[in-house]
């Protein structure tokens, strides 16, 4: 695609910022690699990332990432037991720059690219601390364009676009010295080609294209709190987010996790995350007759799902001699499953990690 | 509307509810797990992944989407 020389060169230019920061790092620029595998029946996807980030100073921070998802999924399209695998690429840069003592700004901006579809964001973000940083008020925004293709048919013709607006606003605020907590509310907009181009739906006995809305409006507004209970020394997170659309899609999703530290070393995370939605006002299981709006997608039909995991994470603080440089480093390993009562079904996620200071 | 003033009320509550910290006070905010925002790489993939399995969007106080998986 058009977009892999852009790619590249973000590869290249965050090789230079591993490799060529050496002689300016500092103590906080780390390097992480992360493998990730996501199983379910009908798909698997293996995700290598690269993730970097560079102290330019008390004020400056930049760093960016590379993500290569390797998906391999039965094909979508009714009738078909074809299996694909298909490669995207995604690559993105961020900076982060400190104004004074209570204001930080953030610009960033990433490509995706896939054989049929190509992302394109830009972002931005204002931070404003408060009361002796007791509070944080953060404004967000993003732009989003999006190219879609049908490029996995012979003889493809379909292309088609979309463009997402995005707006953010979060509270977070300190409750004492052991406790925090956040609220917040995101809006997206999105406006234009949002079906899946090889989906089919069958409506009276007749296979016909997934037919959705141009336009959709997604709100979630969200609250968060993290605990530390000194006698069991266990920090809990507690977690809700109601989402809601203009399609009629509305969700549910509490989440809690516990976190201990066992030993000096090593940290352990349990966790588990209840998802449930409201299907779509013109979803449906079969149709009748042909409608306005026509779609198959799982995503926009009613269903729950139950994630629970664990992580483990060990530290690096135990190293010595040569290796003491990276101190300040550590190991992930982690395992979830996600239980849902769709045509997905159970899905189970492995995740390595090793993050290093430079 | 009505999500945006809950969200109102739940902020004043928390403004109103807590005394300042002090920085030499942190210590216990310090910790990895009381720190909003940590494990990018490990929030960035489990937005991707449910952006593609679940029908909603959002609440992770950034953009979402640019994948072709729905």
């Amino acid at each position: 695609m058009q977009l892999r020389p852009t790619l590249a060169r973000l590869a290249g230019l965050l090789a230079l910022l591993a490799c060529g920061a050496a002689g300016v790092a500092r103590a906080d620029d780390t390097i992480e690699l992360r493998g990730q595998y996501y199983k379910e029946r009908t798909t698997t996807v293996i995700q290598p990332t690269l993730d970097v980030e560079l102290d330019l100073g008390p004020r400056a921070t930049i760093g960016g990432h590379l993500v290569l998802d390797s998906i391999s999924a039965a094909s979508v399209a009714a009738g078909q037991q074809a299996r694909f695998t298909e490669r995207r690429y995604e690559g993105g840069l961020r900076g982060l720059y400190r104004i004074g003592e209570q204001f930080t700004v953030s610009l960033g901006g990433r490509v995706s690219s896939e054989p049929d579809y190509v992302s394109r964001n830009v972002n931005a973000a204002l931070a404003v601390e408060l009361w002796d940083k007791n509070a944080t008020f953060a404004v967000s925004s993003a732009l989003s364009f999006d190219d879609i293709s049908d490029a996995a048919v012979p003889g493809s013709q379909l292309r088609e676009s979309l463009r997402t607006h995005y707006f953010g606003l979060s509270w977070t605020q300190l409750l004492g010295p052991r406790a925090l907590a956040q609220v917040g509310y995101d809006l997206f907009v999105a406006d234009g080609y949002q079906a899946n181009p090889y989906r089919q739906v069958v409506a009276a006995g007749v296979p016909l294209a997934e037919t959705v809305p141009q336009l959709r409006l997604r709100n979630a507004a969200y609250v968060s709190a993290r605990v530390f209970e000194p006698r069991s020394q266990v920090v809990a997170q507690l977690g809700y987010r109601y989402y809601f659309d203009d399609w009629g899609v509305s969700g549910h999703t509490p989440e809690v996790s516990l976190t201990r530290d066992l030993g000096r070393d090593l940290e352990l995370r349990l966790r588990y995350r209840f998802y449930t939605q409201r299907a779509a006002d013109f979803y449906r299981e079969i149709y009748d007759r042909q409608e306005r709006f026509l779609t198959d997608d799982a995503k926009l039909a009613p269903f729950d799902g139950h994630t629970l995991g664990a992580r483990a994470t060990l530290r690096l603080g135990f190293l010595g001699g040569a290796l003491a440089r990276f101190r300040e480093g550590e190991l992930s390993a982690l395992y979830e499953r996600v239980g849902q009562n769709n045509r997905f079904g159970t899905a189970h996620v492995v995740a390595v990690g090793m993050m290093l200071p430079y | 509307m009505r999500v945006l003033l809950v969200l109102m009320a739940v902020l004043v509550a928390m403004a109103a509810g807590c005394s300042r910290v002090q920085p030499w006070q942190r210590e216990t905010l310090s910790k990895p797990a009381m720190t909003p925002g940590r494990g990018r790489a490990e929030g960035r993939f489990n937005q991707h992944a449910r952006g593609a399995r679940e029908g909603s969007e959002g609440g992770y106080g950034e953009a979402g989407g640019g994948c072709g998986c729905n």
